[in-house]
């Protein structure tokens, strides 16, 4: 199952196909050059939270899209040549190896980054989620703050930075100009515990690991990255720039949303005792996905013969939870579009109906 | 019991939703023209639950029938369904209502649609303090093949006053908050009526049913599997 769930689908094939079926069909448009293809696996499309990761793939679109890898290019360059200036020789061979980690980590540090602008620090949980990083910290649930390193956690790969040191970096990036940690900060959430553990970690204690015999200058190249990721936040940033963080939008509606998943109401329209608003993606995703982390068990509560520690019942509300929120997105588009929408600064409400007849 | 007027139902909707008399409908489209005097006009969502044939020539009504009686379809808005002379289909409201406890509800088929001989609800009645979009049981009871468009106006719904209901400490979970339609949820025959003291419970004489293909992706499997070995669905 896990062949078909992660079998990597080459976008060339399928515009070469394309393009042969366009050739055959008359009057066909081609296929169109920047449109981006995005493959998710199988198992992730009933996952609500987990499809926020798919906001890291469309990074690699911007990424290329924009070609912040030339952006970058003379700032890797000088990264690498502060960190390699210890090794005895400095050969093109090292340089390009090095440069090859520093620009692929880059990058996938960049669509982190870029997740977390487009959809919120739900975008960092779902990550927690995803790699079940929950499992560095200290099972005695007394001991809030412990956590323990595993290798997994702290390995950068030859393309990837180390789970942990990604998530340093979106707590970085969080308690910047995006505004967010302060309500991150607030959720009662083991989830947000591996976030404040990841950074704490040291840059000393990532390390570079794969199967294959690794360079002498692996760990020098790792020092370069770690110089590097200042611009790469800052890099994301002017991308972004412009950009409605949605942090607005969840300090108004965040509350009023989590009302409605606790009494298992879809949230696409919430009054606030004045207005009927539309909340906007952002907000919804993040209030719901802070809502099954820490008050999953205010809704379970509320209905009979359902107990909180059963896995069982647990699942049931939290997939009705992530049902719910999808229906809201869903409901957004629609309210959004329709003539009827009132927009107010940045949100949308309905229409005053107390005067229509 | 009284019908809610709009005047009423606005008030309703007027209410915070911590507040048990609060009323909510959701999305609420075109919402300057979606009130009558006593009813809120009711549209046709996206999802729909097609019926499979059984694998026993009945229907059986046990617990096994939530699990495959049915197939799973989402048409788009700007696409159409088309349900066969005389065919059923599951469908469900895009609105998500949420009644107060002391409101019950009844849903009606618009009279332009039934006029084109098509019943849109045959399990009409809304118990007070019910959330979820509304199960649809569409049945085209004419003689020519039907187009369903999702986003369109195919129901009404009244809401009426509850006198003297008292609020349920806690809700059943059965069916609350779906926003799908939902299949039916039954206990096997025997579990059921055991509760009326009838020990013996007779089911019709069938060969037992040779599940060779999986009801979810429709993968060949042999006779005896329990689960599909390509989507791993539970048989």
């Amino acid at each position: 199952m896990d062949e078909v769930n992660y079998l990597q689908v080459r976008v060339s094939e399928i515009r070469r196909t394309a393009d042969r079926l366009a050739s055959i069909i008359p009057d066909s448009d081609p296929f169109p050059a920047d449109l981006g293809m995005i493959g998710i696996p199988y198992s992730q499309s009933s996952a609500l939270y987990l499809n926020c990761l798919i906001a890291h793939e469309i990074g690699h679109f911007v990424f290329q899209r924009f070609n912040q890898k030339q952006k970058m290019l003379p700032e890797v360059e000088r990264c690498l040549k502060a960190s390699l200036a210890s090794q005895p020789t400095t050969t093109a061979e090292m340089l390009d190896w090095s440069r090859d980690r520093l620009l692929s980590w880059a990058e996938e540090l960049f669509c982190d980054l870029f997740a977390i602008f487009i959809v919120g620090p739900c975008y960092a949980l779902a990550y927690v989620e995803l790699f079940g990083l929950t499992t560095i910290l200290n099972p005695d649930p007394s001991v809030r703050s412990g956590y323990s390193l595993t290798p997994e956690s702290i390995f950068f790969s030859r393309s990837h930075p180390a789970d942990l040191f990604r998530l340093k970096q979106h707590v970085t990036l969080l308690q910047g100009s995006v505004g967010w940690w302060k309500k991150v900060d607030t959720i009662k959430s083991h989830y947000v515990d591996v976030l404040k553990a990841a950074a704490s970690v040291l840059d000393a204690q990532f390390a570079f690991f794969t199967d294959e015999q690794l360079p002498t200058y692996a760990g020098a190249t790792l020092r370069g990255f770690f110089a590097l990721a200042p611009t790469v936040q800052k890099v994301t940033s002017e991308v972004t720039k412009g950009l409605d963080s949605g942090l607005l939008e969840y300090e108004k509606f965040g509350g009023l949303i989590e009302a409605h998943l606790e009494r298992a109401v879809v949230p696409s329209t919430v009054f606030d005792g004045k207005d009927h608003w539309y909340p906007d993606t952002v907000a919804l995703l993040n209030a719901s996905m802070k809502f099954s982390l820490e008050s999953l068990e205010k809704l379970m509560d509320s209905v009979k013969d359902q107990k909180t520690l059963l896995a069982g019942h647990r699942s049931r509300w939290l997939n009705r939870v992530e049902f719910l929120t999808s229906k809201a997105i869903e409901d957004h588009q629609l309210l959004v579009k329709e003539k009827g929408a009132i927009s107010v600064g940045g949100s949308f409400k309905r229409a005053d109906l107390s005067s229509t007849e | 019991m009284a019908v809610l007027s709009r005047e009423q139902i606005l008030a309703r909707l007027n209410k915070p939703i911590t507040e048990p008399e609060s009323l909510v409908i959701s999305p609420l489209l075109q919402a300057t023209k979606a009130f009558d005097t006593d009813s809120v006009d009711l549209r046709l969502g996206t999802h729909f639950l097609l019926p499979r044939v059984p694998p026993r020539p009945y229907f059986y009504p046990g617990s096994e029938a939530s699990k495959h009686g049915h197939q799973r379809l989402h048409v788009p808005l700007g696409r159409y369904l088309v349900v066969p002379a005389h065919e059923t289909v599951l469908g469900a409201t895009v609105e998500f209502i949420k009644l107060p406890n002391d409101v019950s509800g009844q849903i009606l088929t618009k009279s332009s649609v039934a006029r084109m001989f098509v019943v849109i609800e045959t399990a009409p009645w809304i118990h007070p303090g019910y959330r979820g979009c509304l199960t649809l049981e569409i049945a085209n009871v004419s003689n020519t093949p039907l187009l369903l468009y999702p986003g369109r106006l195919v129901a009404q719904l009244i809401l009426f006053d509850v006198p003297d209901a008292k609020s349920p400490k806690k809700q059943s979970g059965t069916y609350m908050g779906p926003v799908y339609p939902e299949a039916p949820k039954f206990k096997e025959p025997t579990q059921e009526l055991e509760t009326l003291g009838i020990v013996e419970t007779k089911e019709p004489k069938a060969p037992k049913p040779v599940r060779n293909r999986c009801p979810e992706c429709l993968t060949k499997l042999p006779a005896d599997a329990t689960r599909c070995t390509f989507c791993n669905s539970e048989l």
